[in-house]
């Protein structure tokens, strides 16, 4: 009886260590976890601000004033611009095509020899 | 005293049997396992539900801690920012903590983003409470200016604040929500409990509209308000699949500063607003008549003899005073051959096909503010004169616009939504596949030949009807020359493959230099809609670029 006695107090003693331990460990690690949480937390809001700051920036008419100012020879397409598949393949536009990439061709030409 | 303890227990031990001594102390062991498990299994229960069948309760209960609510953030069909929550940080203060509450409020008040001394005063002066907010979302200048202050009993806790990145752009589709974070209108009061989010930033809600459609379609239908001086204006861009690319409703406001807005402003005309169609209802009246078989293209309506409707004349804007094939009568827009048509389906086959449309039911869309239809108690024989050129019955416009582009989307049912990809996909049909490609032959026909040609463009198959309806106001339609109009363009492109529809309104636009007098929706709205197409198309597809004359149509038109 003595002999088990000792043994279960010796067992409480070590366990009683053991858990101390594991408590502080625990708790360290909480504080640990506790403080990236909130420099991810702190990323998270910097992200939000920024992907707001980002979308504020791309506002089209932010974006029209800008290309008003800084882009003045650029104009937005038309519809005449834009051809569909069908109608390239067509004849009519065949020639106006040959025609343009003469033309292209030319100008790259001449500026290669200007150079 | 050790060794008697161990004697009195062998003692006692000898003074009863062992084995009823086991029995005892087996039954107590029972018991006492039955009570732990009952315990046990008690606790697991209530742990598995609240972990797993009320988990949504608790992150909410979680999240409304102190009121603070952290919404998701809304974006556009393409992942542009439309609305989001940055953490600000709100000043408390506990008035029994406050050691002197005048000067505390003193102090403060001397902070011009503050609420006035007087205020304050008021605030701190009920010892009795431990929390009252001072000033909420204050900027980190604030922060720094109060802590410099060092008052005992006025903390900061973190809060959220909701901001619109695009102002006035979306606002009567995303709304607005409440400085505690709960949403009073649009899409924020609609999807109130889905934006309510605890911690997970990747939540958001996509919507199908696009910053770039609605972006354009602001911008023209503001300019041509002003043109036309016109009271207001909406416009809807619509997919063939229901998804809404661009809403907008003039005038509107800037949902981050709610506070200042007139409440007229807040008015969505094209979802809580319900409108006489005007002549845009022909569309239904025409395919109401080819559908049920009863009138073909070539079909003759006499539109000579203006009709007696009790003290109302029914008679022609700039008629042409012969007989009509039905061709002529929509794309000349002629009221009193529609009359005829609609007579001759006649009242049941009216109504039938209006439940069929469903014109009598209120549209379902992702808002709030959705307007239900203005119908006459009695479908009397007055009703269905009137119904077939657009007047009697009132409706939203996005009502109007999803009855139209199912009547020219092949005959198909089209949902509204303003969700990306929450497109209720139907086969329900409500006319047929052939009477759909008349009806929009036949609108065609009206950009080639009749009201709509202003609306047309270049190259591409647009199709439309225009429509002017006069404003009810003091129980009538106003006296000629004191009449207030609503004009409105509804269409789509391509005739072939209608993939996208638009309607335009204008509330009350005048005469103007280079309109001739006139303020019909061909002079205005129409006018509208091709600057809107003329400017979407490039962006919204290439591969629609086609230009037929609506030859079905043609043959059955007279222009003298």
């Amino acid at each position: 009886m003595n002999k088990s006695l000792l043994i279960s107090l010796f067992l409480i003693v070590i366990l009683g260590g053991a858990v101390s331990r594991v408590k502080y460990e625990v708790l360290f690690l909480r504080k640990k976890s506790q403080s990236i949480q909130g420099e991810i937390e702190k990323c998270l809001d910097d992200i939000v601000v920024f992907s707001a700051e980002w979308s504020y920036l791309n506002d089209p008419n932010r974006l029209k004033k800008l290309c008003q100012k800084h882009l003045k020879e650029m104009v937005p397409m038309e519809n005449c611009q834009l051809i569909s598949h069908e109608d390239l393949m067509n004849n009519q536009y065949e020639e106006l095509y040959n025609e343009t990439k003469e033309k292209s061709l030319n100008s790259f030409l001449n500026k290669v020899l200007e150079g | 005293m050790k060794g008697s303890f161990f004697d009195g227990f062998a003692l006692w031990r000898k003074s009863r049997s062992h084995s009823k001594l086991m029995e005892i102390l087996r039954i107590r062991i029972i018991i006492s396992c039955i009570f732990g498990v009952m315990i046990f299994i008690c606790i697991s229960y209530r742990l598995a539900n609240l972990m797993v069948f009320e988990g949504n309760v608790a992150v909410k209960v979680a999240t409304n801690q102190n009121g603070i609510i952290r919404r998701a953030d809304i974006t556009d069909r393409n992942g542009s920012l439309l609305a989001t929550s940055i953490t600000t940080s709100s000043c408390y203060a506990d008035p029994s903590a406050v050691i002197d509450g005048n000067e505390a409020a003193e102090k403060l008040s001397q902070i011009k983003e503050l609420p006035t001394a007087d205020t304050i005063r008021q605030k701190l002066s009920d010892k009795s409470k431990h929390f009252v907010w001072i000033a909420r979302h204050v900027t980190p200048q604030v922060k720094e200016k109060i802590m410099d202050l060092g008052i005992p009993g006025i903390s900061f806790q973190k809060d959220y604040k909701r901001i619109y990145i695009h102002g006035n752009l979306f606002s009567h589709i995303i709304g607005c929500s409440d400085i505690d974070g709960r949403g009073v209108s649009g899409i924020e009061c609609y999807f109130n409990d889905q934006l309510i989010i605890s911690n997970d930033p990747e939540k958001k809600l996509i919507l199908s509209l696009d910053l770039r459609i609605q972006s354009i379609i602001h911008e023209e239908l503001q300019k041509n308000i002003c043109k036309y001086k016109a009271l207001g204006g909406n416009a809807i861009l619509m997919s063939n699949s229901g998804e809404i690319l661009a809403l907008v409703s003039l005038p509107d406001y800037d949902p981050n500063d709610v506070a200042k807005t007139p409440s007229i402003n807040m008015f969505n005309r094209n979802t809580l607003g319900v409108f006489e169609p005007g002549s845009t209802f022909k569309i239904l009246n025409v395919a109401i008549a080819l559908d049920s078989g009863t009138a073909k293209l070539n079909s003759m309506f006499d539109a000579k003899t203006p009709i007696k409707l009790g003290r109302h004349t029914i008679t022609d804007f700039r008629g042409k005073n012969r007989a009509l094939s039905l061709a002529e009568a929509f794309v000349f827009s002629s009221n009193i051959a529609a009359v005829k048509i609609a007579r001759n389906f006649g009242l049941d086959t009216q109504k039938k096909y209006m439940e069929k449309f469903g014109v009598l039911e209120k549209v379902q869309i992702e808002l709030p503010e959705v307007g239900a239809p203005l119908i006459p108690a009695r479908w009397s024989d007055a009703t269905a004169t009137t119904v077939s050129y657009g007047y009697g019955v009132s409706l939203s416009p996005v009502h109007l616009l999803s009855i139209i582009a199912s009547i020219a989307n092949d005959g198909i049912r089209v949902r509204p939504t303003l969700l990306r990809n929450g497109a209720f996909h139907s086969d329900e049909r409500i006319v047929s596949s052939q009477t759909s490609a008349i009806v929009r032959e036949l609108m065609r026909a009206v950009i080639c030949y009749g009201t709509g040609k202003k609306a047309g463009i270049d190259g591409i198959d647009i199709f439309g009807k225009t429509g002017t309806a006069y404003k009810i106001r003091d129980h009538g339609y106003g006296t000629s020359g004191n009449r207030s109009r609503i004009t409105t363009f509804v269409g789509g492109f391509s005739k072939k493959n209608p993939k996208y529809f638009l309607i335009v309104m204008l509330d009350d636009p005048k005469p103007i230099e280079g309109t001739h007098g006139f303020a019909t929706a061909g002079w205005n709205a129409a006018p509208v809609a091709h600057d809107i197409f003329g400017r979407i198309i490039p962006i919204l597809d290439d591969g629609i670029r086609s230009q037929e004359s609506p030859l079905q149509v043609t043959r059955f038109l007279n222009f003298n």
